[in-house]
């Protein structure tokens, strides 16, 4: 891989007839901090979803480093959709020649002509090792992405403390000792640690979101996905989430944030990157996309959250 | 016979109602387990991802067995497994199994609705946490949803205990064996006794009465008491 800690290929999601994410590639690097910014309903948390295969992908594939999360995508390699019945079947309607198999490869990917199950695809030896070397059980895969989500969603019938330890221990990452000892130095940082064993019912939002982030991190991962973390707080309470996100920005964790707090995201991504309508209108650093940003929709868009 | 020499005629048959009180409970708690074990199972198959054949045939036959268990009457289902599918249990010197296994396998049917319900209710959040920490589908299900669930629907879950409580009387219809001697649930005991004294009938039946009444308020004070002890625990 090129150096990318998370990848993303050629993405395509639909719900239904809705076609929410529409061709999009990004790749995220090691300590990289990632904001996706866009108006409701152009698809970013969507594609926030993806990289952790809460939503699977219609089309792309999703790499976690050398890890393939979401099956092998045809359209994105030509060897695969020459092996396609489709492939053969409209090659004998041309001249055969190379040019005419490329022009043939680009019209099945463009018009989406393969299906799957009929295609009796089949893939070469070199196709197969890839996979096999490449892909990996999705549960292994997430155990090294956090995730936070904008309702917090910790585990109601179990305490703080439990829900600080469950993953790590479930997934033997750690042992009850290590995980409580861990749980505990992270209560610690966040100054909650008289809290550990009472349930999430009785936080506060913002409590509960800043436990929620250390429950990611409990699990030692080597990114975290936030999505829009501070949307469902009340405004005294955003300070305290945003510090610690802050704080982890500063110690280096790879992160990617859906986020509607323009003035956090300038602050804190190295990379801002401007979803609508299901692609990535514009991306840039933070001083290209809020003082110079050039595609109209992101102009529009910033007049109205600025 | 004066009401005195009816108390009195119960009175001395206490020794037996209390057994027949027994049986009667001893096959409720079984089919209330079993029911209980059939009816996660069968909750968690039906919302189980459909996303391979087995789960999908093991939907289709679950959506069949509430479907037909729900559509007949308790007592027809009763019968047919004494007399066929559970002929060899029917013949054991103690075949308490029989009404246990017939009320189980009904009971199991309505308590899937019931934990179906209480799985649905559980804000989807609580699964994406889970899967997005690495746990799986299953884990998550175990560790996160049906306890959730199970606090949300004990309500509902009592009123089915409390019916199959009171429908366990419908095994007089069958000859109960312990030890290779017939013995008689509360109901079948108060018929069995009514018939011996003609003139005390409906005293036992009354008894009968009072005595499912009895059961049927404390497992609602038992009720009461878990469901304070959930609330208790989340403050």
């Amino acid at each position: 891989m090129n150096g990318n800690l998370l990848e993303i290929k050629g993405l395509y999601k639909n719900f239904k007839k809705s076609k929410v994410l529409k061709g999009i590639s990004v790749g995220i690097k090691k300590g990289e901090k990632v904001a996706l910014i866009g108006p409701s309903g152009s698809g970013k948390s969507t594609l926030l979803r993806c990289m952790n295969l809460l939503e699977e992908p219609t089309y792309g594939e999703v790499w976690l480093g050398d890890n393939l999360l979401t099956p092998v995508d045809p359209y994105l390699h030509p060897e695969i959709i020459k092996s396609s019945r489709t492939f053969s079947k409209l090659l004998r309607e041309t001249d055969g020649s190379d040019a005419a198999a490329e022009e043939l490869v680009a019209r099945i990917k463009r018009e989406d002509l393969l299906h799957e199950k009929h295609e009796g695809l089949t893939y070469s030896r070199e196709m197969r090792d890839y996979l096999n070397t490449y892909k990996i059980d999705i549960n292994k895969a997430r155990a090294r992405v956090g995730m936070v989500f904008q309702h917090f969603n910790l585990f109601n019938n179990l305490t703080v403390m439990q829900n600080l330890t469950l993953a790590p221990v479930e997934l033997k990452l750690k042992t009850k000792e290590e995980a409580e000892a861990k749980g505990m130095e992270l209560l610690e940082r966040i100054g909650l640690p008289d809290k550990r064993d009472v349930y999430p019912s009785t936080l506060s939002g913002g409590q509960k979101q800043r436990i929620a982030i250390i429950r990611a991190l409990a699990m030692n991962p080597e990114i975290i996905l936030f999505d829009e973390p501070t949307s469902a707080l009340d405004p005294e309470m955003v300070g305290e989430v945003l510090d610690l996100i802050r704080d982890l920005a500063e110690e280096g964790m790879t992160m990617v944030i859906v986020t509607h707090e323009m003035a956090f995201a300038r602050e804190v991504a190295d990379r801002v990157l401007f979803v609508c309508d299901g692609v990535i209108a514009e991306s840039g650093t933070p001083e290209e996309i809020f003082d110079h940003p050039k595609n109209p929709r992101l102009q529009q868009f910033l007049q109205c959250v600025l | 016979m004066t009401f005195v020499d009816k108390i009195a005629k119960l009175w001395s048959l206490r020794g037996v109602f209390a057994e027949s009180l027994g049986y009667s409970l001893l096959i409720a708690l079984g089919a209330v387990i079993l029911g209980f074990i059939i009816g996660v199972v069968l909750a968690v198959i039906r919302i189980a991802p459909k996303n391979n054949i087995v789960v999908r045939l093991l939907d289709k036959i679950a959506v069949l067995y509430i479907t037909v268990i729900r559509g007949t009457p308790t007592l027809v289902q009763l019968l047919i497994l004494y007399n066929s599918v559970l002929v060899s249990f029917k013949s054991m010197s103690t075949n308490l199994l029989v009404p246990i296994i017939a009320f189980g396998i009904n009971s199991g049917a309505y308590m899937a609705e019931i934990i179906r319900s209480g799985i649905s209710s559980i804000d989807v959040g609580q699964m994406e946490a889970g899967r997005s920490a690495g746990l799986s589908w299953l884990t998550t299900m175990k560790k996160i949803i049906i306890p959730q669930a199970i606090k949300v629907v004990i309500p509902t879950i009592f009123n089915e205990i409390i019916i199959l409580v009171k429908e366990t009387s419908v095994v007089s219809y069958i000859v109960l064996k312990v030890d290779s001697r017939q013995k008689w649930d509360l109901l079948g005991m108060a018929e069995k006794q009514g018939l011996a004294t003609p003139a005390c009938y409906l005293t036992f039946l009354f008894f009968a009465a009072i005595m499912y009444l009895a059961v049927v308020m404390l497992l609602t004070l038992v009720q009461h008491l878990i469901e304070r002890r959930f609330k208790k625990n989340e403050r």
